[in-house]
């Protein structure tokens, strides 16, 4: 369980800038460790040398006053003072043959190094050189020097405390980067945690939001940073996201509604004719209401399919160069006929071109469908007129007034809704699409279409569409 | 006339069967791609109707296939999806027409000959002629027993798809698309409207009537009763 825990949280962003962080926060403290380390030991190694060339000098003056005997004691006293497990003398002649030293029985192993001989003899300067010898606790510093003419010193000094600092430097890193390693991850994870907490806040409402409640939205802190940027994207996000859903809530209510009535009325007539013993005239009518009304379920689904799809912008439009003044001479032509039936006044007042860039069947329906409703609710003697007015700078104006039921206050935000019909139109065939279906498509084509209407005076509706400027603007 | 028809449910594949034997048509049924294509090429045919989702070998390959072999049988697609897409898609790899289910069967009919016509090459005729009326597409004289009927535009229109269709019965839809260019049916009864108005000036005063109403289905204009 708890390894399982360890595991997932491995995945974790927190996880991993913990570890980012630590592992930076060790790496430029072993680099100041190191430089550190250098720096000491090189303070070390240099003050050996110093005292080392130090008893050199007092040698060399020694045997400038004194002469050699009088160093051949120095050396032994000298030795026998500091402590003769410490230091050691050798007096070598030229060719490096020794004949005198302090007491060496603790200093066998050390040789007198040839190389080192010559390279003083050839460069006339003092010689260091470090060894470290395996059975010995301590390295040992050397230093070869002439003291006077042809006689030249090898001194030895044990090296104690540069390795006792190397011991506790050790101690102290290996104590410091432990307790620096768990502070940092302690810091990181704290630092990584409280930065994120943000977004697991984000991530706990989504959480919710995905077990039901839509409702929820993400707390925001003012603060303006990333993770209050994050929380309003959100946000706007799930608005748009419940809204969608309610539409589809109510639309799929509604459709289910539309749809009972006319699979009802197939059903109903085919049990009818089943079971009272129809005649073949009988099966004939079935037939045809059956095609009618599989016919209106159809035009029902393929309609709300082109809305929404219109709406989703999933529907790129195939839009041309194309003129609205011809598609609506032509739609009045067409209901001009059923106008008639009627005795409405279908008046066209369209003149010459108004070029618009759309599509050209959906912008047909748009027109057809305006024409539609407003010959349905305008009663017998009424009229109907359709004007399209392109004198606006930039938008081509289509306007469809009739002289029906009209719409009340009430319903005239709700017509463009899908499936919403007002209750005096429900007596009238139709889906209660055509509207919605109008503003679907003018707002596909970046216009829009508005009503104004006096209940039993009739109504005015009004598509506005950009126009298409026929000359190309001169763009440098 | 010899039709092969690639469909794999068997539910459609039937009614168009049905329909199509009932029109005089000789029917050939497969109901995958592979054994479409095999009968494609080793049969003659005048026209072809395809499913595009088909076992084996779908719709749009089984085109692809038969027009590799550089056969020019004209081609109608069947497709559930009514995407621009794949309208734009099946025309491209060869099929000659689109067809989105659901249809209706007299659409399907009218195209299918409509096709088979335009690849047998025959010349478009100047008149059309149906029992005692004749229309002169030249001079748009339209004359019934030797009475001159004077008709508007779009009610010319109207009776010369009659009458090219004649015997056949057109559905509203049909009208609306092929005479008006209107692809979709409007609540308001746009069609019957103008149907009555020709009925008025074509079928009135006379014994016998030219134009009939199937209920449910569409119009028909044919001489018998």
């Amino acid at each position: 369980m708890f390894l399982k825990k360890i595991n997932n949280a491995r995945h974790t962003l927190a996880f991993r800038l913990t570890l980012w962080y630590a592992g930076i926060f060790m790496l430029t403290s072993c680099v100041a460790f190191f430089f550190f380390y250098f720096l000491i030991t090189s303070v070390i190694q240099d003050r050996t040398d110093q005292d080392l060339l130090g008893e050199a000098r007092a040698l060399s003056s020694i045997l400038k006053l004194q002469g050699i005997e009088a160093v051949k004691r120095q050396i032994i006293f000298e030795a026998q003072a500091a402590g003769e497990k410490k230091i050691f003398f050798r007096l070598l002649s030229f060719d490096g043959q020794e004949f005198s030293s302090s007491n060496m029985s603790y200093w066998l192993d050390i040789d007198v190094g040839k190389p080192a001989i010559n390279q003083l003899i050839r460069e006339k300067r003092p010689v260091f050189n470090t060894i470290s010898l395996p059975d010995r606790k301590h390295r040992i510093r050397i230093l070869y020097v002439h003291i006077g003419r042809n006689i030249i010193s090898q001194l030895g000094q044990s090296m104690e405390s540069y390795t006792r600092f190397i011991e506790a430097f050790r101690k102290i890193f290996v104590l410091t980067m432990a307790s620096l390693f768990i502070f940092a991850v302690i810091i990181g994870w704290f630092m990584a945690r409280r930065a994120l907490a943000g977004v697991e806040t984000v991530t706990q409402t989504a959480r919710h939001i995905s077990e039901g409640s839509l409702n929820e939205r993400v707390p925001v802190k003012k603060n303006q940073d990333e993770i209050d940027q994050l929380a309003i994207t959100f946000n706007q996000m799930l608005d748009r996201i419940q809204t969608l859903v309610t539409g589809i809530r109510e639309m799929s209510d509604n459709i289910a509604h539309d749809l009972k009535s006319p699979i009802t009325r197939i059903r109903g007539l085919s049990e009818v004719s089943m079971t009272t013993g129809a005649s073949e005239k009988d099966y004939e009518n079935l037939a045809a209401s059956t095609i009618e009304e599989c016919d209106r379920l159809l035009d029902m689904i393929n309609t709300m399919l082109v809305i929404s799809k219109t709406e989703a912008g999933v529907n790129q439009l195939d839009a041309v160069k194309m003129d609205i003044g011809a598609v609506v001479r032509d739609a009045c032509d067409l209901f001009r006929a059923p106008a008639e039936d009627k005795n409405i006044k279908l008046n066209c007042d369209v003149a010459g071109q108004s070029k618009i860039f759309g599509d050209h069947r959906l912008i047909q329906r748009m027109v057809a469908n305006l024409l539609d409703n407003a010959i349905k609710y305008t009663p017998a003697d009424g009229s109907v007129d359709v004007r399209v007015d392109a004198d606006k700078h930039d938008t081509v104006s289509l306007t469809v007034r009739d002289t029906g039921i009209g719409i009340s206050d009430t319903d005239r935000t709700r017509i463009f809704e899908r499936f919403y019909r007002c209750d005096p139109s429900r007596s009238e065939a139709g889906i209660g699409l055509g509207l919605s279906f109008a503003r679907a498509i003018a707002r596909a084509h970046e216009g829009d279409i508005t009503v104004t209407s006096a209940l039993g005076e009739g109504s005015t509706f009004t598509i506005t569409l950009p126009k298409l400027i026929s000359k190309p603007s001169s763009l440098g | 006339m010899r039709v092969l028809l690639v469909e794999d449910d068997s539910k459609i594949a039937s009614f168009i069967i049905k329909g199509l034997k009932a029109e005089g048509f000789a029917v050939d049924h497969e109901d995958n791609g592979e054994d479409g294509l095999h009968m494609a090429l080793t049969e003659p045919y005048d026209a072809a109707v395809i499913d595009i989702m088909l076992p084996k070998m779908d719709g749009l390959s089984l085109v692809e296939n038969i027009r590799r072999e550089k056969l020019k049988t004209p081609i109608i697609i069947l497709s559930a999806k009514g995407e621009v897409d794949d309208r734009v898609k099946g025309l491209q790899t060869g099929a000659d027409d689109y067809l989105t289910k659901p249809f209706a069967f007299s659409e399907l009919l009218a195209r299918l000959q409509a096709l088979i016509r335009r690849s047998s090459d025959v010349a478009e005729p100047t008149k059309l002629k149906v029992g005692d009326i004749s229309m002169n597409l030249i001079t748009r004289e339209v004359v019934r027993a030797g009475q001159k009927v004077d008709l508007q535009p779009l009610e010319f229109s109207l009776l010369e798809y009659l009458l090219r269709n004649a015997g056949r019965v057109v559905s509203k839809t049909m009208i609306m698309e092929h005479v008006w260019d209107y692809y979709f049916d409007p609540q308001t009864n746009v069609v019957e409207s103008r149907i009555y108005k020709l009925r008025e000036k074509i079928d009135k005063g006379f014994s016998t009537k030219m134009i009939h109403t199937v209920r449910g289905v569409g119009y028909v204009l044919k001489e018998d009763q």
